[in-house]
């Protein structure tokens, strides 16, 4: 690890201050991505700004048809949330499935967004669900958030504060787990939504995407059997040690069909 | 009192469950200085220069170190000392292995720079402006590619690679039964390689006393006195008496931490040098690295039978993977072992051939069973196989080449004795305890679940204690203090397996000892003058003997010591219960009272050996369930019954049995180090990549015992601690091949991920 600031936020408009004012700043939410990657030196920033002080990230609410959870609400207090249990309940089981205890004490809704790891679980409910993700600077669509390998539609220093999930009628989460690191090799999530179904698929290729094709036949029938039959292309798919694109490709169908047939 | 057979709680337990347990990182006291090593990022190349002096000039560096400081101070190298000849006859080369790399370096990871600095963290950054240049070559690091024509030379004095050709058994008769054989089968097979991943990742503290001219090591080590030996002998050129090792706790050895090290041997150089204590802690990814693998074996294996199903003959061709130096103990795991292809059998010949393969990898060396696990997979997969191939009920097929208790002792081709066992009842024991007979059900419903379920089941046998000829001694100091309470000094090293706990039962048992008055001390050369360690499943053959000769060498002189205490002649005394009585009176004292009285006059050495080797055997049991859908494939049952001679502790034995078949099941699903074919690069770095099991990738263990007590130690154990392992590789994947046949998949290599499962069922559909 090289040596750097720490400074802890006391409110956002401090914490983007201190970040306008260092030379290469970064935040730090639950650590667990960006300590590993310090103590690896593949990363060198001047500054750490510690979010965890600032209460107004944290928590959830549900009101109105939304759940609406802070950026700094560590993925243990999602999966244990009665509100988003019965709201939404996909949305805790998803949680419930990331890392280990340890990983979900620390880890933040906003720091696994912002990251976007293409083997990452939430962005997977953040577009299946269609959830807006408010920064300090704007509100931001989840099919314009999520733009490719570890790149999101955040600039330089934006804050993410919270996200908020429309409640949907049915939903469910499939994931196959990378038997070493438990991150998603393929993570399946399938919405019935006021707007029509949504599938985003995430682990699978450099960033979550939507399959279009499964939606559109799901939306004729919603069973397992309407997309048994829907070939993934392989073209875009992530390969490595523990997944060809082949298996990827397939795992989304069966991910997929195991999701739809959760919500039925 | 505890007695031999009893479950008695292990008493390390609760210092080492409340975090109280003592490992080389506790002994650090902050003011030590610390070495990092800059290692190989190519796992071939020469180097062409090294430039240290912005790394010098860094701050809080206190020595930057290269091979050349090494030779230059006549620092030794690593050797083996197995005498193993290359296929035309010549000597084996032995490549050099220094502490630093010398000209090249040879795999990802070969330690090239030391730097010292104040602290870590200066190491760490003074490390990174040192430059090195290399002039980097092709690597190769499978050793099947490492044999083709053309293949990367790892050594120039090693032309295609081929270290040494190794012969067991009789080659002539053995392919004279296959020539006229009805049936042969044959498989070739991949052993993965794996590494050990303790908690504890290797450490290391150096320390030199100018004063004296004495070294201290602190190191976790299976065994201290022969590391002392090597660094001492071999590296350091000093006289032993100028080195001591201290092993404190281990937190996990695994046969890795039986190897000397380079690291151990640079903090004691380096400590001498810059005069100051030298820590060095291995990261994870350093570890992946640096740790000494295990495995990686590519074997041919053929199996003769008559008609009948009876077994004639088998041989095997094998080739292992050595890595790019030999470590000392580098050659014996693809070796030493291979006597273990005869199994629990009825075998009139074998022949087994094994290559030894230098690639551009780190060594390999011992991982728990050593080559056991490696040589059972080869017999009882083929075993398997051809009971497939003949229609024959596998089971059946190995119950009736299973040698008979009136057959043993029994030589097998390979030059092994079986002392004693009881095959058939551990068999029959084995299929009762794991319900073999209710698999038919347990079928029908994961079918109507979707789900795939195969059955297995593996015999194992295994040298412990060994090897045939020439296994070793273990040392023993019993002594008495002034208080009459006993400190065991044992030449064996507590590896968190509860030798203790063990050692405090033989002795209540045979002394009437209290246990709360014997403490044991090992893992220190200078309290413990003598020792040989802990490795190859011995401690309880070998150590256990030297306890148990010691209390008869205490009896004997504390009879004539309680003699004279009571005024009676020694002839009438006798020793029972703890005490010794005069024989029809009630004239009696106790032996914690009689050393107490006797100030050291009990106290005792011994360095003893047991009769012979002993061969643990079991019979392993297991189904697995595979989902067809995705290629995952969960054990969902396993059963052990297990003959380890005498239990002297059924609670240690079963947490053994425990471990070892976590480890050996760990390989077949998912354990793998995976080397990249064009960079060598290690692919498997880190626990994101290398999978380890995790508890719940378990089922509850059903762990059963059929022991027939050993006559060649006084004790009748056989050894534990790496039966588990040795079962556990063939069973999962003769279970996994069970699930798949009926799809028409005739064989399949560990590990069984699920991308090869599916991958496999996919071939076999199209
Ligand atoms: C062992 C292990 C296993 C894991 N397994 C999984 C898994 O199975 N599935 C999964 O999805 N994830 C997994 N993770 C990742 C984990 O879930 C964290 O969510 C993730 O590391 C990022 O969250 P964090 O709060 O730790 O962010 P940090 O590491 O603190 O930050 C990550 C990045 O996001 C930025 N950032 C943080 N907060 C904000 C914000 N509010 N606005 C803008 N930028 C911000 C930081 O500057 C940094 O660049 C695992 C991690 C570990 C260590």
């Amino acid at each position: 690890m090289y040596a750097f600031e720490y400074r802890k936020a006391a409110s956002t408009e401090d914490a983007e201050s201190g970040f306008t004012a260092a030379d290469d700043a970064s935040f730090l939410a639950g650590g667990m991505t960006i300590l590993p990657t310090l103590k690896q030196r593949l990363a060198q920033p001047s500054d750490l700004i510690d979010l965890s002080g600032i209460e107004s990230l944290s928590g959830i609410s549900v009101e109105g048809g939304t759940v609406t959870i802070g950026a700094m609400t560590c993925h243990a207090d999602v999966a244990a949330s009665a509100d988003v249990q019965s709201a939404i309940p996909a949305l805790a089981a998803l949680a419930n499935l990331i890392g280990d205890p340890q990983v979900r004490n620390r880890g933040t809704i906003g720091g696994s967004i912002a990251n976007n790891d293409p083997a990452a679980d939430y962005p997977g409910a953040v577009v299946g669900l269609n959830a807006t993700v408010h920064t300090t600077k704007r509100e931001i669509a989840a099919d314009d958030f999520f733009i490719g390998l570890f790149e999101t539609a955040l600039d330089e220093g934006e804050l993410i504060t919270k996200v908020v999930f429309p409640v949907p009628e049915k939903a469910a989460y499939r994931k196959f787990p990378n038997p070493a690191s438990r991150y998603a090799i393929v993570g399946a999530f399938v919405a019935k939504t006021s707007d029509g179904i949504r599938v985003a698929i995430t682990g699978a290729g450099p960033t979550v995407f939507r399959v279009t094709e499964m939606e559109a036949d799901l939306s004729e029938s919603f069973s397992a059997d309407a997309i048994k039959d829907i070939a993934i292309p392989q073209d875009d798919l992530n390969s490595d040690l523990h997944a060809s694109a082949e298996y990827r490709a397939h795992l989304i169908g069966v991910m997929a069909s195991r999701a739809v047939g959760d919500c039925s | 009192m505890s007695k031999i057979g009893d479950a008695v709680p292990r008493h390390e337990d609760y210092r080492l469950l409340t975090g109280q347990g003592s490992y080389t990182d506790d002994a650090l006291d902050g003011t030590e200085a610390w070495m990092v090593l800059l290692r190989s990022p190519y796992a071939s190349a020469t180097i062409t220069a090294i430039e240290t002096n912005d790394a010098q000039a860094a701050p809080g560096v206190l020595g930057i170190f290269t091979r050349a400081d090494l030779d230059a101070d006549g620092v030794g190298l690593f050797t083996t000392a197995f005498p193993f000849k290359r296929a035309d006859g010549e000597d084996m080369h032995r490549p050099p292995f220094g502490l630093l790399a010398g000209g090249s370096v040879n795999y990802v990871g070969d330690p090239v720079v030391a730097v010292i600095a104040e602290t870590r963290l200066q190491a760490e950054d003074a490390a990174e402006l040192v430059v090195v240049d290399y002039d980097d070559r092709a690597p190769v690091t499978d050793a099947v590619n490492a044999l083709e024509p053309g293949a990367p030379q790892v050594w120039p004095e090693v032309p295609g690679n081929a270290a040494f050709l190794v012969e067991r058994g009789d080659k002539e008769a053995t392919d004279a039964v296959f020539e006229n054989a009805p049936h042969v089968t044959a498989l070739d097979l991949r052993i993965t390689r794996v590494t050990a991943n303790p908690i504890e990742p290797r450490a290391a503290i150096g320390s030199y006393d100018a004063e004296t001219g004495h070294f201290v090591l602190r190191t976790g080590t299976q065994t201290p006195h022969r590391l002392l030996a090597t660094l001492s002998d071999d590296i350091l050129h000093i006289t032993p008496e100028t080195l001591r090792v201290i092993s404190p706790d281990v937190g996990g050895a695994f046969g890795m931490k039986n190897s000397p090290y380079p690291e151990y041997a640079l903090v004691l150089w380096a400590s001498q040098k810059v005069r100051r204590v030298v820590a060095w802690r291995s990261s994870r990814i350093e570890a992946m690295q640096s740790d000494f693998q295990g495995r990686d074996n590519v074997i041919h294996g053929e199996l003769a039978l008559d008609a009948d199903g009876r077994f004639l003959a088998v041989r095997a061709k094998s080739i292992g993977n050595l890595g790019a130096y030999l470590g000392p103990l580098t050659p014996h795991p693809s070796t030493a072992n291979v006597g273990g292809m005869i199994g629990p059998y009825s075998i009139g010949a074998a022949h087994v051939e094994v290559t030894g393969v230098h690639t551009n990898t780190p060594p390999t060396a011992p991982y728990r069973g050593a080559g056991r696990p490696e040589a059972t997979y080869v017999i009882e997969r083929l075993v398997d196989q051809a009971a497939c191939e003949l229609d024959m009920d596998a089971v059946d097929l190995r119950r009736c080449n299973l040698l008979t208790p009136d057959q043993l002792p029994h030589q097998t081709p390979m030059g092994m004795v079986y002392d004693c066992g009881d095959f058939p009842c551990v068999l029959a024991q084995g299929l009762d305890e794991s319900d073999w007979d209710g698999f038919g059900a347990r079928r029908k419903q994961s079918e109507a679940n979707g789900l795939l379920r195969g059955r297995g089941m593996a015999y194992s046998i295994e040298i412990a204690g060994g090897p045939q000829s020439g296994h070793m001694p273990e040392s023993m100091g019993i002594q008495f203090d002034a208080g009459g309470n006993v400190h065991v000094l044992a030449g064996s090293m507590e590896i968190g397996t509860g030798h203790a706990t063990a050692y405090k039962q033989i002795l209540s048992d045979q002394l009437g000892l209290k246990a709360e008055r014997i403490s044991v001390i090992c893992g220190d050369t200078r309290l413990v003058a003598q020792g040989t360690g802990s490795f190859g499943s011995r401690t309880m053959i070998a150590a256990g003997t030297a306890v148990v000769r010691a209390g008869e060498r205490i009896i004997e002189k504390g009879k004539a010591l309680a003699a004279d205490a009571l005024e009676a002649a020694e002839i009438d005394m006798e020793f029972s219960g703890g005490a010794f009585r005069v024989v029809g009176t009630d004239k009696a004292i106790s032996l914690h009272d009689l050393a107490a009285q006797n100030d050291g006059a009990l106290s005792i050495n011994v360095t003893e050996k047991a009769e012979g080797p002993t061969y643990p055997n079991g019979c392993h049991v297991c189904e697995v369930e595979i989902d067809p859908d995705t290629g995952v494939t969960l054990l969902d049952r396993y059963c052990v019954v297990d003959d380890v001679g005498t239990v002297i502790n059924p609670m240690i034995v079963k947490g053994q049995m425990h471990g070892g078949i976590a480890q050996g099941v760990g390989q077949v699903l998912m354990e793998y180090i995976k080397f990249d074919d064009d960079s060598g690069q290690l692919v498997t770095g880190s626990f994101l990549d290398y999978c380890m099991p995790r508890a719940n990738d378990f089922p509850l263990f059903d762990v059963g015992s059929c022991p027939v007590p050993t006559a060649m130690n006084p004790l009748g154990a056989k050894g534990a601690g790496e039966a588990g392992t040795v079962g556990a590789l063939p069973v999962v994947v003769i279970a996994t091949l069970d699930a798949l046949r009926p799809y028409g998949v005739k064989h399949i290599d560990m590990p069984l991920t699920p991308e090869r499962v599916w991958q496999t069922l996919q071939i076999n559909k199209s």
